[in-house]
């Protein structure tokens, strides 16, 4: 009998789970996007609890995981010693806004293609073209003059530093990381727990809390996957988790060169959102054929695709990359570039509403 | 220390610096010009790493006493060495198809040329675009100084006769002799320049390795489990060292 291939498993295992968030998010509704833009418009944070939630039980699995030496977290791209800091901001407050035009981001319009959503399929088409050209195409050219140099090597080449925010305590503190790392992970855990649960509304609503365990819990699964399964010292499989922007560039190539490719977690993880939201929908019978309603609704949504691929792999991840499993790691350029995509989006949403960019900027300082 | 029941591994002939991989192929090769077949490469069209790439080669042969692979070269046309690799084949390795991981400096053709006991040559070439590295700093892996460690994957169990697949690897910085450390100064070359996997001290593969070789070589190949025995695969390193590892085979 021939031995599977680790890649093939690991694909295979990524799929699956890739499934289970897209029937995930098609049934309850989550969607980063969607959480700010209540929280702004409505002043309904339920699904930025979910997310929050998400966060935080991302946080405590990942980070037990790795305080049991099952995974290294540092082996993954988010505690580089390299604090791609202008990248993360920048690259964030593209995103953010992207997000809103685009009507989510990554994670959401795929699971809105599966339910049978056209203007999805436009979004995700731009939006992996421009990450694709972003990592290796025209624009990665500017991002290697513009960003790269401003990145800053912590510690210096001598003696690097992870850019974990435990990691950088410990180093001012002369202590450790290990002798902080529940100090920190507990405090800031215990924080967006009670922020998420202390509402009724929340707490009463099963698909928020739903969703944003399930949300949370796949990101530990993620390091298991690549890390656990996908540990073999002949083919190593890099140590990675859910993110929806760098994969979604693969993706195209895959499909594009897949006589001579060889399947990633992340393409798998991509197919496997379409397919769990797309049976979802079918469950449900909410499969439904949309499109746009006019040129200024494509136009929305074309730029909105290209702003996430662009910012996304600036900032080195989406809403669910950074804002999630990057969070999980508590890597300062994760923090930076989740905060940056919340104000992003803000922004974003400020600009549909007032439909200026100058507007937008006048109602976010009404406001504050 | 350097021999194993009566084997020797020397280091391979020196090359001289090729211009491109024709250049190689002629001095590998002769006059004989290699028809296009029989021989399939594997390898992505796009890669965002070229340090590390996966590569795979089989020849459509039956690998007999009578008709097999002798040798299979790997040249990569626009490396500063651009020749990888060469694998020593013969009728006991049962399947010619050979893995293993080559650095790629730049977009370009790679050529894989199979010299059968006929004397026939037999080539297929395969192009690849290596584009920048994506996500996050890509720390160059000949920089991080490992120890050097081997590992070996074969069955501990075969039917007689069954083509069996070896894998093995070995932690080393393959450093090619092309760059140049933080003050500029050339890094001397060191690499694993040479492989052999013994079955009870006779060579059954064996693989000459050049710089375009990846860090951490990997080679997975194939064997005819024949008799219960010993396999033992050796590396030899630049530097003189020779790393060795032994597994037994039980052939029933």
């Amino acid at each position: 009998m021939a031995e599977i291939p680790i890649t093939t498993l690991v694909a295979a295992v990524g799929f699956g789970a890739g499934m289970v968030l897209g029937a995930t998010a098609q049934r309850t509704n989550f969607c980063t996007m969607g959480a700010i833009s209540d929280a702004v418009l409505m002043g309904d944070y339920r699904r930025l609890r979910a997310w929050l939630l998400a966060i935080a039980l991302a946080l405590l699995g990942s980070q037990a995981l790795h305080s049991a030496g099952v995974v290294d977290l540092y082996q993954s791209i988010y505690l580089s010693p390299n604090l791609g800091w202008l990248g993360a901001i920048v690259g964030g407050l593209l995103f953010g806004f992207g997000m809103t035009l685009a009507g989510g981001c990554g994670y959401r319009n795929l699971v809105r293609l599966g339910a049978g959503n056209l203007k999805s399929l436009v979004v995700l088409l731009v939006l992996g073209i421009a990450a694709a050209m972003t990592l290796g195409g025209l624009f990665a050219l500017v991002r290697i003059w513009v960003f790269e140099p401003t990145n800053v090597g912590l510690g210096g080449a001598a003696e690097p530093i992870p850019q974990g925010i435990v990691d950088l305590l410990a180093a001012l503190f002369g202590t450790e990381p290990a002798a902080l790392r529940w100090a920190v992970v507990g405090l800031v855990a215990a924080g967006l727990l009670w922020f998420a649960l202390k509402d009724k509304g929340f707490r009463s609503s099963a698909p928020n809390l739903a969703a944003g365990a399930i949300v949370g819990l796949s990101i530990p699964l993620g390091w298991l996957i690549t890390g656990v399964l996908g540990a073999d010292d002949f083919e190593p499989v890099p140590l990675v988790s859910f993110s929806f922007i760098a994969p979604l560039g693969h993706s195209l190539q895959y499909l594009m060169t897949f006589t001579g490719a060889t399947i990633s977690f992340g393409v798998a993880t991509v197919g496997g959102v379409i397919v769990g939201a797309f049976l979802a929908a079918l469950a449900a019978r909410e499969l439904r054929l949309e499109s746009f309603a006019d040129t200024a609704d494509f136009k929305r949504h074309l730029s909105g695709g290209a702003l996430m691929g662009c910012g996304g792999v600036l900032a080195l991840g989406c809403t669910i990359g950074q804002g999630v499993s990057g969070m999980s790691t508590l890597a300062l350029g994760s923090v930076l570039a989740w905060l940056a995509i919340i104000a992003g989006g803000v922004y974003g949403i400020r600009y549909l509403e007032t439909g200026s960019l100058r507007g937008a900027l006048g109602a976010l300082f009404r406001r504050a | 220390m350097l021999t194993v029941g009566g084997a020797a591994l020397t280091a391979p002939p020196a090359w001289a610096e090729f211009a491109d991989a024709r250049a190689a192929m002629k001095a590998v090769l002769g006059d004989a010009q290699p028809q296009t077949g029989r021989v399939a490469l594997q390898l992505a069209k796009i890669v965002e790493d070229g340090g590390s790439v996966p590569i795979a080669v089989s020849v459509a042969s039956p690998m007999t006493a009578a008709d097999h692979v002798a040798r299979l070269h790997l040249f990569p046309d626009k490396n500063p060495t651009p020749f990888a690799a060469t694998f020593r084949l013969g009728p006991r390795c049962g399947k010619a198809a050979v893995s293993t991981r080559i650095r790629l400096g730049e977009s370009q053709t790679v050529f894989a040329v199979a010299e059968l006991s006929d004397g026939s040559t037999w080539m297929a070439a395969s192009d690849v675009v290596v584009t920048v590295g994506g996500c996050g700093g890509i720390i160059d892996e000949a920089e991080t100084v490992t120890p050097v460690k081997t590992r070996i994957k074969v069955p501990e169990s075969a039917q007689s006769g069954k083509v069996i697949q070896i894998k093995t690897m070995v932690t080393h910085p393959m450093e090619s002799g092309h760059r140049t450390d933080a003050a500029g100064a050339p890094v001397p070359r060191r690499i694993i320049n040479r492989f052999a996997c013994l079955y009870d001290g006779e060579e059954v593969f064996g693989a000459d390795f050049h710089p375009s070789i990846a860090a951490n070589p990997t080679l997975f190949f194939h064997l005819v489990a024949s008799h219960s025995g010993t396999l033992t695969m050796e590396w030899l390193d630049d530097d003189g060292s020779v790393y060795r590892e032994q597994a037994e085979i039980a052939v029933g």
